[in-house]
């Protein structure tokens, strides 16, 4: 009797596992089943509706697949610990993610993205190279690039006629027009104790001919990166910029800017859309140009941002779910999102586009600086060496640390934190 | 007879234990095993980033936190915090507590409810309600202090001292009103024939309350203080909201530094550690104010 019990279990768990392994190959294949079910998608707030629309795009090519469209508020920090919290569960949603470039590796690390390798690699050379490069991690590729993001300098076209290259024309065109047109500030960007202080500081430190990780290691005590922090604490010291640049995020400085208060403005690719909309005091006025370069520099350096398409491992409609990714990251659906929210496309086409160039007329000079975007650190564990840059900088910043004592402790414990990632 | 006493004992014990059963589970699945988890971990190399490399390896997580300069910033922030804070807090809410207890009838309910509105407000909300209000473009704070010949453009989140001033003031008035109530219940056990004597023989107002008011609310004082304390030490969604920690770190806390660790690092060894020494730091404090509270029982 028992044993006949212990066969009947045998088979039926056998018979359980053959279905189990048929029904994953079956939703394996992207081609040939049929793509359907419900597929829930988290992005960051999308204030434009350009996502909305990219995705009634979606809704026309794949009539049989149910959307869930779920929006994180708040800056990029927040959405990826929401994000988290469904993957340290293994949660089956979200399906589709947008995922900040500089995720990646760190996601994927910890075995929580889905490899799309072959996937990718047959549409590959549709894309620019520096973002492509963001959606791998150990030669495998974990996402589709959606859009690429790079520090540009934006600036009032009814104050400012040639925009500056150099730190120094900056601050003179500064201390020439402050006052003008309603402006109270010169230059404003974004120091706030996070993510933003690490992309500012080191884009000024790569104007100055400065460098992050080279060959290897952190050497970041030098003059370049000396020159860099005294020229920002300069800025501030003389009212070119505001003290609170120091607690200020992207969006702070849109609503600045925004406002009419400042002539220059570093930030992000969407901040274009924003400063042209109808809400701005200065639709119209905005200009947009490559940051300008400090003493020791040779050229232009923004930092390389953007945010991918990334699939949760475990989801349980893989199919929908790569289809979806493949779709919102397509030339079609770039069309919409690079109009709408003035990001920049990852697709090497839009910036050849007619409807796209006559939205963005700037675009297509700007390709080699989106091309050309200097990434954060590619290291395994990017955010442990983030939070060290903003730790540091900030001591040289807002809590009055010299220079050169507080770089070399910062080189010490990047490097302490590197070799701990190998 | 005395056997058949024992066994009913007995008896009404298990059914005793028996309907404390699931409440007991309930505790032990929600508050201690977590504990344990969490001790666990902290003894691990346990990083998301490796799911394949977790081993045990001591203190090593414990030794790393403490021999880092950040630990004792971030600690003594906490102890800054923890004490203004407390401090303010103790003031607001006797004050309060004061009033309420003097309040005629009629205004008696209205002016407990609009006390109370601040302690319903959740953490995130007075945050971001008072990063607002110290704006220093937008924000009222500056427009009020420029009308008394302060700085229309004062940068409140950008100084070190500043900051705090502004995380510590935002606790503080949302936690006043929880002190005040409970002080106010403490005020009303007090019997109104103590200080109706008291005045007889002579005693003034002040010599009331140092020598009626205030001995009698020192039990209620002293639990009032330890919540406090608990509750300061783990401060996290003011700090988070209002300034990120920021500037310079000037206002990161222990439990900002734990965040940090787990969900910007992804390292849960290290995370768990930090929260392991956040609550025995809470524990020691915690055996101080009982052994206080003892004694005061004792005697």
């Amino acid at each position: 009797m028992k044993k006949l019990a212990a066969l009947l279990l045998t088979a039926v768990l056998s018979a359980g596992l053959l279905s189990a392994c048929g029904g994953s190959q079956n939703s394996g294949s992207t081609d040939g089943g049929k793509v359907e079910g419900k597929v829930t998608i988290v992005t960051a707030n999308d204030t434009t509706g350009s996502v909305t629309h990219m995705l009634e795009a979606f809704k026309k090519a794949y009539p049989d697949v149910e959307i869930d469209h779920q929006m994180v508020p708040g800056a990029s920090d927040d959405v990826k610990q929401s994000i988290m919290n469904s993957f340290v569960a293994g949660d089956a949603d979200p399906d589709v993610i947008a995922c900040d470039s500089i995720w990646v590796s760190q996601f994927a690390a910890a075995d929580w993205l889905l490899d799309v390798t072959s996937e990718l690699e047959a549409v590959k050379d549709e894309y620019l190279g520096g973002p492509l490069k963001t959606c791998y991690y150990n030669d495998k590729a974990y996402a589709f690039p959606d859009y690429t993001d790079v520090g540009l300098l934006y600036y009032r076209t009814d104050i400012i006629d040639t925009p500056p290259t150099t730190w120094d024309e900056l601050v003179k065109l500064c201390e020439e027009h402050k006052g003008e047109g309603g402006t109270e500030y010169g230059y404003i960007f974004q120091m706030f104790q996070g993510e933003p202080t690490s992309c500012n500081m080191l884009e000024f430190i790569k104007q100055n001919g400065g460098h992050d990780l080279q060959d290897g290691k952190f050497s970041m005590a030098n003059e370049n990166t000396y020159e860099a922090l005294d020229f920002v604490k300069g800025l501030i010291a003389d009212g070119t910029t505001p003290e609170d640049v120091l607690g200020w995020r992207p969006d702070d400085c849109v609503s600045v800017f925004d406002e009419g208060k400042a002539i220059f403005m570093r930030n992000w690719t969407y901040a274009y859309a924003r400063a042209q909309s109808e809400e701005s005091k200065v639709a119209g006025k905005v200009g947009v140009c490559a940051l300008p370069v400090g003493p020791k520099g040779t050229e232009s350096s923004g930092t390389l941002g953007g945010w991918n398409l990334a699939i949760n491992k475990n989801t349980d409609n893989k199919a929908a779910a790569i289809a979806l990714a493949k779709f919102m990251t397509s030339a079609q659906a770039q069309k919409i999102a690079t109009i709408e929210r003035s990001t920049f496309p990852t697709q090497k086409t839009m910036y050849e586009d007619k409807d796209v160039l006559e939205a963005l007329p700037y675009l297509s000079s700007m390709k080699e600086a989106a091309d050309k975007a200097a990434p954060r650190p590619q290291v395994r564990d990017y955010p442990t060496i983030s939070t060290i840059f903003q730790e540091y900088f900030h001591k040289v910043l807002a809590g009055g640390e010299e220079n050169e004592a507080t770089m070399k402790a910062m080189d010490e414990a990047l490097n302490a934190a590197l070799e701990k990632m190998k | 007879m005395k056997k058949r006493h024992v066994s009913r004992d007995r008896r009404d014990n298990l059914t005793g234990y028996l309907l404390i059963a699931p409440a007991l589970l309930l505790i032990l699945a929600i508050g201690v095993v977590p504990v344990l988890i969490t001790i666990s971990y902290s003894f691990q190399h346990y990083l998301l980033t490796e799911p394949q490399n977790r081993h045990f390896v001591g203190f090593e997580n414990y030794i790393e936190i403490l021999g880092n300069s950040s630990f004792w910033l971030v600690l003594k922030n906490t102890a800054v915090f923890a004490v203004i804070s407390m401090t303010l807090e103790l003031v607001l809410g006797f004050t309060g507590a004061l009033l309420m207890n003097g309040a005629k009838k009629g205004g008696r309910s209205l002016v407990r409810t609009t006390v109370l509105i601040p302690w319903a407000v959740p953490g995130i909300i007075i945050a971001y309600m008072f990063q607002f209000l110290f704006n220093n473009q937008l924000g009222p704070v500056n427009v009020i202090l420029s009308h008394f010949g302060g700085a229309a453009d004062f940068s409140w989140l950008t100084k070190p001292w500043s900051a705090m001033f502004v995380v510590i003031l935002a606790d503080a008035w949302k936690q006043f009103p929880y002190v005040a109530l409970m002080l106010l219940a403490g005020l009303q056990t007090i019997t109104q024939e103590l200080y109706e004597s008291a005045a007889i023989d002579g005693a003034g107002k002040l010599k009331s309350f140092f020598y009626i008011t205030l001995p009698n609310l020192k039990g209620i004082l002293l639990i009032v203080l330890l919540f406090r304390t608990m509750g300061a030490i783990r401060i996290f969604d003011i700090i988070f909201g209002i300034t990120g920690g920021g500037p310079a770190s000037s206002t990161a806390t222990l439990l900002y530094q734990a965040y940090k660790y787990l969900f910007s690092d992804m390292n849960y060894g290290k995370g768990s550690a930090m929260s392991t020494i956040i609550t025995l730091i809470i524990l020691a404090i915690s055996i101080l104010y009982i052994r206080v509270l003892g004694r005061r029982d004792e005697d």
